[in-house]
């Protein structure tokens, strides 16, 4: 894990939350297991998230919503113990179970990015 | 029309429809989903009930996204059911079409996409439809061509619709040239922006002329981020509002003659047709292409043109459909008349099965 995902652990972009009693991890952070329900709100703790995972689908939405650029490409990463929604930067087609890792995003617009690993 | 003037044009039509003398409305419930953001404006509950000169009543707004329709039209029914009310008004309405699509957009986006999971990504419905259809036309070996089928079946309904927004029919080649919107999503793959509204009024004793029971009404929620749900290629709430639906109506979905499903995004009518319980898992494109789901059919589907041709009132939707399914269970829906209708069951919801309303109908 390089020092950017680091950071984003740090600026709390990157944390989610986990069940330590049946494993259950939500993202974003939830305070009560889905699973396990409210009677065992002491064993959800936050928890950082992996930072590389699948494509899931992805889509280009043409016409963003205001305040967003156009065309915008999103993808559902799974990250093998969540599944997480961001914006794919720097190429225009994505290939189904392909790698993507987290990064940060460098213009701060979104809390989060995915590129294509560089090696 | 202004939304108020929308909304107070069904409650008319409802109030007329009824045609009672010394008719006593207990309360007036008004389904919207976002008039706040998009026409600055609060409260429609008592400015409608003070408009349609209702008062003294009970009125409040109802919202819950594009189910706010189905939910206000619930909360009548359990206070009526629970012996709290005896007569109460239900409208749905919402005006989007004066603002910018862009500005639209967001409101929706900000209205139904997750807030820190989603919306701040710029996810809006069409990227999550999307995405969720592309998915399940992988996963059931399915073309574009049989979400086409959904836009031109419904399409041609509308056409036999008055209230519909669509009066015009398309072709499988029309949709599949139609505007890109997010791959694989076409223009006809999603609901139009639409201003609109509807009414009934529910009644503890049948007084109407041709009464249309209630018989049972199940709503459920998910979680928001579709992709985080139990099941990967079918909507659980729905699954689960449709099992109370049943149960409550003591009814199957062999028992069904016609319906109402929420096809904001046309891949949604064929997983839904599954998940209420009318085709087995996957066999939904295969009945729709077999035109068992078309007026005339074993068992026809948005027989008013559903979302994607009668339009998408957001707040209205789900009270349209009750009219609707209304309509055909009294033998008054014209052109587009399923023969003998008996049962009928409607299917709302928020977002991408967010939160589901499923409500089952008969003659009574």
């Amino acid at each position: 894990m390089g020092s950017v995902a680091e950071q984003m652990i740090r600026e709390k972009k990157l944390l989610g939350s986990k069940c330590d009693r049946c494993g259950y991890v939500g993202f974003p952070a939830i305070s009560v297991c889905p699973k396990c329900g409210p009677g065992y709100l002491d064993h959800v703790k936050l928890a950082e998230l992996p930072t590389k995972g699948a494509v899931v689908t992805w889509t280009k939405l043409r016409v963003a919503p205001k305040g967003f650029p156009s065309p915008l490409l999103h993808c559902v990463l799974d990250l093998g113990i969540v599944k997480i929604l961001g914006t794919v930067q720097g190429t225009e087609e994505i290939r189904l179970g392909e790698k993507m890792v987290i990064m940060e995003d460098t213009s701060g617009r979104f809390p989060y990015v995915f590129w294509r690993p560089t090696s | 029309m202004g939304l108020v003037e929308l909304a107070v044009d069904a409650g008319l039509g409802a109030l007329k429809d009824a045609a009672q003398e010394n008719l006593k409305v207990d309360a007036v419930y008004v389904g919207n989903a976002a008039s706040g953001q998009l026409c600055g404006m609060e409260n429609l509950g008592p400015i409608v009930a003070e408009r349609l000169g209702l008062l003294p009543c009970e009125a409040q707004r109802i919202e819950a996204t594009t189910a706010s329709g189905s939910c206000a039209f619930k909360e009548a029914y359990r206070e009526i059911a629970g012996g709290f009310l005896d007569t109460v008004l239900v409208v749905g309405a919402e005006k989007m079409t004066h603002i910018p699509t862009e500005d639209a957009t967001k409101v929706l986006a900000s209205s139904m996409t997750h807030p820190t999971g989603e919306t701040v990504h710029g996810a809006s419905m069409p990227s999550l439809a999307a995405m969720f259809t592309r998915r399940y036309l992988e996963k059931f070996n399915l073309s574009t061509k049989h979400l086409a089928l959904v836009a031109v079946k419904n399409h041609a309904n509308a056409l036999l619709n008055p209230y519909a927004q669509f009066q015009k029919k398309i072709t499988i080649e029309d949709a599949l040239s139609s505007p890109i919107v997010a791959e694989p999503l076409r223009v006809t793959d999603c609901a139009p922006m639409t201003d609109g509204a509807a009414a009934v009024l529910l009644q503890a004793k049948p007084t109407s002329r041709v009464p249309v029971r209630i018989r049972g009404v199940g709503h459920s929620t998910d979680r928001q981020m579709f992709y985080q749900r139990s099941e990967e290629f079918a909507i659980p709430a729905l699954k689960d509002a449709a099992r109370k639906a049943f149960q409550s109506a003591q009814l199957t979905p062999s028992d069904i003659d016609v319906a109402e499903l929420h096809d904001a995004f046309t891949v949604l009518e064929i997983v839904e047709s599954e998940d209420v319980g009318f085709f087995p898992k996957g066999e939904g494109a295969k009945a729709l292409e077999d035109g068992v789901t078309q007026i005339g059919g074993r068992l026809p589907i948005n027989t008013g043109g559903g979302l994607k041709a009668r339009g998408h009132p957001l707040g209205a939707t789900g009270v349209a459909q009750i009219v609707e399914l209304t309509w055909q269970l009294r033998g008054e829906a014209e052109q587009r008349q399923v023969a003998d209708a008996k049962a009928a069951l409607a299917c709302n919801f928020a977002g991408l099965g967010n939160s589901v309303v499923v409500t089952i109908l008969d003659r009574s």
